[in-house]
C-alpha cells in the first residue's frame, strides 16, 4: 500500500490513458494514502485497498462505500476536522486529512 | 436576507433530464440556472471524468458520450444560462404566486451556502433516481455495492469495487454495468438476472419502440461476448459471506416467482458483487413542494405530470426518473418538454413555435413511455425475495433494523401502514432517511400485512424528506429571515 | 384480533386507533365490554406519530388538567407491569423515567417560573429549584446562562407509537378488535342504537367513543354532534444520533406560556431531549393553519434557534429530519371526555393538544369509568362535554381547511 501505482483497484493499462498519476497524498488517521486529482475520496480510499472505515453505533458493524452517489451515507468521515463528510461525494485535495471512527460525531466545548 | 431571483427558470438535476431543460428553455428565450448535486454535469447516465485525470480518450469509458459531451458544452456557452455544480438543495417550499424557494448547500460538506435562498418562479425537478437492491442475507458487509456504484467507480473514477466481481439483479442495466466492469479489466464471476427472460432484445415490440437502445445493448453483449461471459436468467445472489467484508457469495436458480429452488444454491468465491434491482426515483423536493404522485410503472409512488411536465403545484415542473423510471431518452424528452413549457410560460416562446418544437419531443415521450411499460412487465421485482430474508437480515442499514423487528411489528402490532411500521422499528430513521429501505419496507410491509405494495397505508412515509440533506443546527438558527420580492 | 373485516356489532365503537384510542379501547375491554376500534389509516399513524412522547406534569399550571396528569403519570408508571401481564412479555415503550429541567433565561421569566413551581407545589408536584452551581452536574451541556432552574422529577418520555401499538395489542388481548383501514363515513341513529358506517361495512353498537384526534369535530360532526375541536399544528425537529448530551427534558420557561396560548400564528419555545437511540429531539413549534402540512424552513430555523441557545454544544449537530403534525386544539385547552348529553350514545375523549400522550392513560381510565358507572378516579365534571368554556368560546379565525 506504499505506492499507489500498482494498487490492483486501479484500472491498469487504462485505455482512456489518464496522464495523470495518483501520485498526490492524503492521509487516513495519519496514514498517507495515494490520490489521483480529480478523483473521490471513496476512490482514493478503495483504491488504497480499504473496503470500510465506519463502524455503526448498535452492532458495530464496518461500513464503506455502498451506493456511491450519495444517498445512502455509509460512507461517512471526517475531514479536516469536519464530520458527517460523504466519502463519495467530495472531491479529495492533496493533504486532506481524514479520520474514521465512530458513527457519532464529537461534540465539544464547554457551555458558555 | 430577501432571496434574489435567481433566474426564470431553476432547474435542479444536470442529467439527461436535467441537460435538455435547460437548453429548451434557455433556446426558448428563458434566463435558466442550473443547480447540480455533482462535481460535473452529466448525472449518473452521462457520467464524465474528472478533467484532472487529463485522459487522452475519455470516449473509450463513455461510449455515446459525444451527443452529452456537445450538450454541456453548449450549455456552458450559452448567455442564458448560468450553471452552478456540487449545489445541493437541502429544502424546498412552496412559494407564493407558483414555483419554490430552494434552499442551497454545499454538496461535498453539506454546508449552506452563502447565497442562501433562491426564489424560482418556475423550477424543474430532474433530481433523477438510484439504485434499489433488495437485502438478503449478508448484503449490509463491505464488498456488496450497488451497481449504479460499481458503474460509477469504473467509469467515473477508474476504480474497480473488486477483482472477481459478481453482476446480479434485473433489468437491462446490469449488462452496462458488467461491460464497464469487464472494459475497467474486472474478472466476472457472473452476470444474474433474477427474471425467465432472455431480455427485452427478444421481444420485437420492445425493441421497435426503442431502436436507440437496441445498438446500445448490442454492444454490451458483444463485451460480455468477448469475454466468454453471458447472462444467466432467473438466478440471483441470495446470501452473501464474510466477516468484515465479503468473501463468498451463495448463488441459487430461482422459481418464476423468484424463491429459491431448493438445493440449487452454490458458493463462488468473489471480492464484490454489484447488485441492481431497478431504481427508486428521487422525490423528496417534489414532496416538500406539495406535488401529487401515483403510481408508476412498476407501482412505486411517482411525481404525476401532465402534458407540459407541470406538477399539480403551479411553476413546479418535472422531468426523467422521478416522473416514473424510463431511461436517458425518455428524460431527456420530458427534460425537453418541461424546458420548453416554462418558455412558453414565460412568454418568450409563442404557441406556434412551442408547438413546432415540441412535436418531435412529444413523439419521442409517447414511444418511451410504452417502452418503459414494456420493459417493467419484462423486468418486474416479484415477491419471492423476501422469502431470501433471514430474521437477523438488516432491513434499514442505517438503523441496523433486523427483518424480525419489522416482521413482529406488522404481526405482533398492527403496524399495517408505513408510518406506523417506521416508528416501532425505526426502519428509514436513519441518516439515509429510508432512501435506501424504503421500497423494501414498503414490500415487506404490505407483505405481511397482506395485501400488495400499493395497498399499504402512508405509502410516502419513508420518501417524505423535508430536510432534503442534513444541515448543521448553528446553520440552520443562523438560516436569514426572508421575503418573497415577488 | 386485528382485522381488515369489523365485527356487525359491538358494545361499543371506539373511533381513533391512536394513543387516546388505545386508552380508552383497553379500558373498556378490561370491563368487559366487545369493543371495535377502527381507524381510517394504520394505527398510530396520526397525531400519536407525530408526538415527541412528553409526559410532563412540569408544563402544568394547578387545575383540572395537572390533576389528570397527575393520575396519568401514575398510571404510566404502572403501565409496564400490566401490559406485560396482558402480553406474555415485556413491551419495549422507550419509557424514561428522566425528570424534567425547566429554565428560565431572564429575570423576568424567573420570577414567573418561581411562582409557577410554587403553585404546582401546593398541588403536590415536585418541583425543586437547582442552585446555579449545581445546574452543570444535572446536565453539563446546559448553557450557564441561565436566570433559574426549576427540576421536576416526576416528568417522564415515551416513545409514542411504540406505546399506542403495545396498548392496542393488549386491548385485542382483553378481547377487543382493531380495525385499520375503516374509515367512519356516517354514523346513523337506529331504534336500538347507532349504526356506525365504514368503508369496511356497518357495524351496530349502542355507543361510539369519537378519539379521532384533531378530526374529532368532523366525526362527530357525522353523529350530530357539536365539538369545537380544531388542529393545531405541530413541528419537531430531530438531530443525527450523538453521544449522550441530554440528559433530561429540558425546556424553556416560555413553552408554558405558549402551550396556553390561544394566538394563531408561529410560536416557538424550546424543548430539548434525547431519545434512546441517540437522536435529539427539538419541539415545538405552534400554529394553527388548518390541516396544511408543509414545512416552512422559518418554522425550522426558530426550533433550532431555540435548541441552540439552551445548548450550545448542539449548533455542531447536524438536523436530519422533521416532522410534523396535528395536535387536537380545543378552546379551553382542556380535554374533552364524557358523554355528548346532546346526543345519546355519544362519547368524546380529545381535545388534548399537545398532551395526549401524557393524558392518555388517564383519559381512557375516566372514560372506561364513566361508561360504565363506576366511581370516577377523578372529577369529571371540568372535561364534560357541556361545559361553558368550550361552547362560549370566541369562533376561531382559522377554520378547517379541507
Amino acid at each position: 500500500m506504499t505506492s499507489d501505482g500498482d494498487s490492483p483497484r486501479r484500472v491498469t493499462d487504462d485505455p482512456v490513458e489518464p496522464t495523470a498519476e495518483p501520485v498526490e497524498r492524503i492521509t487516513v488517521d495519519g496514514t498517507a494514502v495515494p490520490l489521483r486529482p480529480g478523483e473521490t475520496l471513496a476512490a482514493a480510499m478503495l483504491a488504497s485497498g480499504r473496503t470500510s472505515w465506519r463502524r455503526t453505533r448498535f452492532g458495530g458493524r464496518p461500513r464503506g462505500v455502498y451506493c456511491g452517489i450519495g444517498v445512502c451515507y455509509d460512507c461517512l468521515v471526517t475531514v479536516n476536522g469536519v464530520p458527517g463528510i460523504r466519502a463519495c461525494r467530495y472531491t479529495a485535495r492533496p493533504g486532506d486529512a481524514v479520520t474514521t471512527g465512530p458513527a457519532e460525531p464529537v461534540l465539544d466545548g464547554a457551555p458558555q | 436576507m430577501i432571496p434574489t431571483r435567481a433566474a426564470d427558470v431553476v432547474v435542479v438535476g444536470a442529467g439527461p433530464a436535467g441537460l435538455h431543460a435547460a437548453v429548451q428553455a434557455a433556446d426558448g428565450g428563458a434566463s435558466v440556472l442550473l443547480i447540480d448535486s455533482d462535481v460535473r454535469p452529466g448525472g449518473q447516465y452521462h457520467r464524465q471524468l474528472p478533467v484532472e485525470y487529463g485522459a487522452v480518450h475519455p470516449e473509450r469509458a463513455h461510449h455515446d458520450q459525444a451527443e452529452a459531451a456537445e450538450l454541456i458544452a453548449r450549455l456552458a456557452r450559452h448567455r442564458r444560462v448560468t450553471q452552478r455544480q456540487n449545489v445541493t438543495v437541502w429544502a424546498a417550499e412552496p412559494r407564493l404566486g407558483g414555483g419554490a424557494l430552494l434552499y442551497l448547500a454545499d454538496t461535498s460538506t453539506g454546508r449552506a451556502l452563502d447565497i442562501g435562498v433562491i426564489a424560482a418562479p418556475r423550477v424543474i425537478l430532474a433530481t433523477g433516481a438510484y439504485d434499489r437492491v433488495v437485502p438478503f442475507p449478508g448484503w449490509d458487509l463491505p464488498g456488496v455495492y450497488t451497481a449504479g456504484a460499481a458503474q460509477a467507480l469504473a467509469k467515473g473514477s477508474r476504480v474497480l469495487v473488486g477483482q472477481r466481481v459478481l453482476v446480479a439483479g434485473t433489468g437491462p442495466f446490469l449488462l452496462p454495468v458488467a461491460a464497464a466492469l469487464i472494459d475497467a479489466g474486472a474478472e466476472l464471476a457472473g452476470v444474474l438476472e433474477a427474471n425467465h427472460t432472455r431480455g427485452w432484445l427478444r421481444r420485437p415490440r420492445a425493441m421497435a419502440l426503442a431502436p436507440e437502445k437496441v445498438a446500445e445493448a448490442a454492444r454490451y453483449t458483444a463485451t460480455l461476448t468477448r469475454h466468454r461471459t453471458r447472462v444467466r436468467a432467473g438466478r440471483a445472489v441470495v446470501a452473501v459471506h464474510g466477516t468484515d467484508r465479503i468473501e463468498a457469495a451463495t448463488v441459487a436458480k430461482l422459481t418464476a416467482d423468484w424463491s429459491i429452488v431448493p438445493g440449487s444454491e452454490r458458493r463462488v468465491d468473489v471480492d464484490a458483487v454489484a447488485v441492481g434491482y431497478g431504481f427508486t426515483p428521487q422525490l423528496d423536493l417534489a414532496l416538500a413542494l406539495g406535488c401529487a404522485t401515483g403510481p408508476g410503472p412498476d407501482g412505486a409512488p411517482v411525481v404525476t405530470a401532465d402534458d407540459y411536465q407541470q406538477t399539480t403545484v403551479a411553476g413546479v415542473y418535472a422531468a426523467g426518473e422521478l416522473t416514473g423510471v424510463g431511461g436517458a431518452v425518455l428524460s431527456a424528452a420530458e427534460g425537453a418538454l418541461a424546458g420548453l413549457a416554462t418558455a412558453l410560460d414565460l412568454g418568450t416562446l409563442g404557441e406556434r413555435g412551442h408547438s413546432a418544437r415540441a412535436a418531435a419531443w412529444r413523439g419521442v415521450r409517447s414511444r418511451y413511455q410504452r417502452f418503459a411499460t414494456a420493459l417493467a412487465a419484462v423486468y418486474p421485482v416479484r415477491d419471492g425475495w423476501r422469502g431470501w430474508l433471514s430474521d437477523s437480515t438488516l432491513v434499514c442499514r442505517c438503523e441496523e433494523v433486523p427483518y424480525r423487528r419489522l416482521r413482529e411489528a406488522v404481526e405482533q402490532r398492527g403496524a399495517t401502514g408505513l408510518r406506523t411500521a417506521k416508528l416501532t422499528t425505526r426502519c428509514g430513521m436513519g441518516m439515509c432517511q429510508g432512501r435506501i429501505c424504503g421500497a423494501n419496507v414498503a414490500a415487506l410491509t404490505a407483505g405481511l400485512a397482506g395485501r400488495d405494495e400499493t395497498g399499504v397505508a402512508d405509502p410516502l412515509a419513508l420518501s417524505t424528506r423535508p430536510i432534503v440533506t442534513p444541515i448543521s443546527l448553528a446553520e440552520l438558527a443562523a438560516e436569514p429571515e426572508h421575503t418573497d420580492p415577488a | 384480533m386485528f382485522s381488515q373485516s369489523p365485527p356487525a356489532t359491538a358494545d361499543v365503537v371506539v373511533i381513533g386507533a391512536g394513543i387516546v384510542g388505545a386508552c380508552c379501547g383497553y379500558e373498556l375491554a378490561a370491563r368487559g365490554l366487545s369493543v371495535l376500534i377502527v381507524d381510517r389509516g394504520a394505527v398510530a399513524a396520526g397525531t400519536t406519530a407525530a408526538g415527541e412522547g412528553n409526559l410532563l406534569v412540569s408544563d402544568k399550571t394547578p387545575g383540572p388538567e395537572l390533576t389528570l396528569a397527575t393520575l396519568s403519570l401514575a398510571l404510566w408508571r404502572e403501565l409496564p407491569d400490566r401490559l406485560t401481564a396482558d402480553l406474555g412479555h415485556v413491551p419495549d415503550l422507550e419509557l424514561e423515567d428522566k425528570g424534567g429541567l425547566m429554565v428560565a433565561r431572564t429575570e423576568a421569566a424567573a420570577t414567573a417560573l418561581r411562582a409557577l413551581a410554587e403553585t404546582q407545589r401546593k398541588a403536590g408536584v415536585t418541583a425543586d429549584e437547582v442552585a446555579a452551581d449545581a445546574v452543570p452536574e444535572l446536565e453539563p451541556h446546559l448553557t450557564r446562562e441561565l436566570a433559574t432552574t426549576v427540576y421536576y422529577p416526576q416528568d417522564q418520555q415515551v416513545q409514542p407509537v411504540l406505546a399506542a401499538t403495545a396498548i392496542l395489542a393488549a386491548a385485542v388481548a382483553r378481547g377487543a378488535t382493531v380495525a385499520p383501514d375503516a374509515e367512519v363515513t356516517g354514523v346513523e341513529r337506529t331504534t336500538g342504537g347507532l349504526r356506525v358506517q365504514t368503508t369496511t361495512g356497518p357495524v351496530s353498537t349502542p355507543a361510539v367513543v369519537v378519539a379521532a384526534g384533531p378530526w374529532s369535530g368532523r366525526i362527530a360532526a357525522l353523529a350530530q354532534g357539536r365539538l369545537p375541536v380544531e388542529p393545531r399544528r405541530g413541528l419537531v425537529l430531530v438531530t443525527e444520533p450523538l453521544p449522550p448530551t441530554v440528559r433530561h427534558k429540558v425546556y424553556d420557561a416560555g413553552y408554558v406560556a405558549d402551550v396556553g396560548s390561544a394566538d394563531a400564528g408561529l410560536a416557538s419555545s424550546a424543548v430539548v431531549e434525547a431519545t434512546r437511540a441517540g437522536t435529539v429531539l427539538i419541539g415545538s413549534t405552534r400554529e394553527r393553519i388548518g390541516f396544511d402540512d408543509s414545512v416552512r424552513v422559518a418554522a425550522l430555523r426558530l426550533l433550532a434557534a431555540g435548541a441552540v441557545a439552551l445548548f450550545p454544544v448542539l449548533g455542531a449537530a447536524t438536523a436530519i429530519r422533521a416532522y410534523g403534525g396535528f395536535r387536537p386544539y380545543s378552546p379551553d385547552h382542556l380535554p374533552v371526555i364524557g358523554p355528548d348529553p346532546a346526543v345519546p350514545g355519544l362519547w368524546y375523549a380529545t381535545g388534548h393538544e399537545g398532551a395526549g400522550i401524557g393524558l392518555a392513560p388517564a383519559t381512557g381510565r375516566l372514560l372506561g369509568e364513566l361508561f360504565v358507572g363506576a366511581p370516577p378516579s377523578t372529577d369529571p365534571t371540568p372535561f364534560a362535554a357541556d361545559r361553558p368554556s368550550l361552547s362560549a368560546a370566541a369562533p376561531s379565525t382559522v377554520g378547517d381547511t379541507e
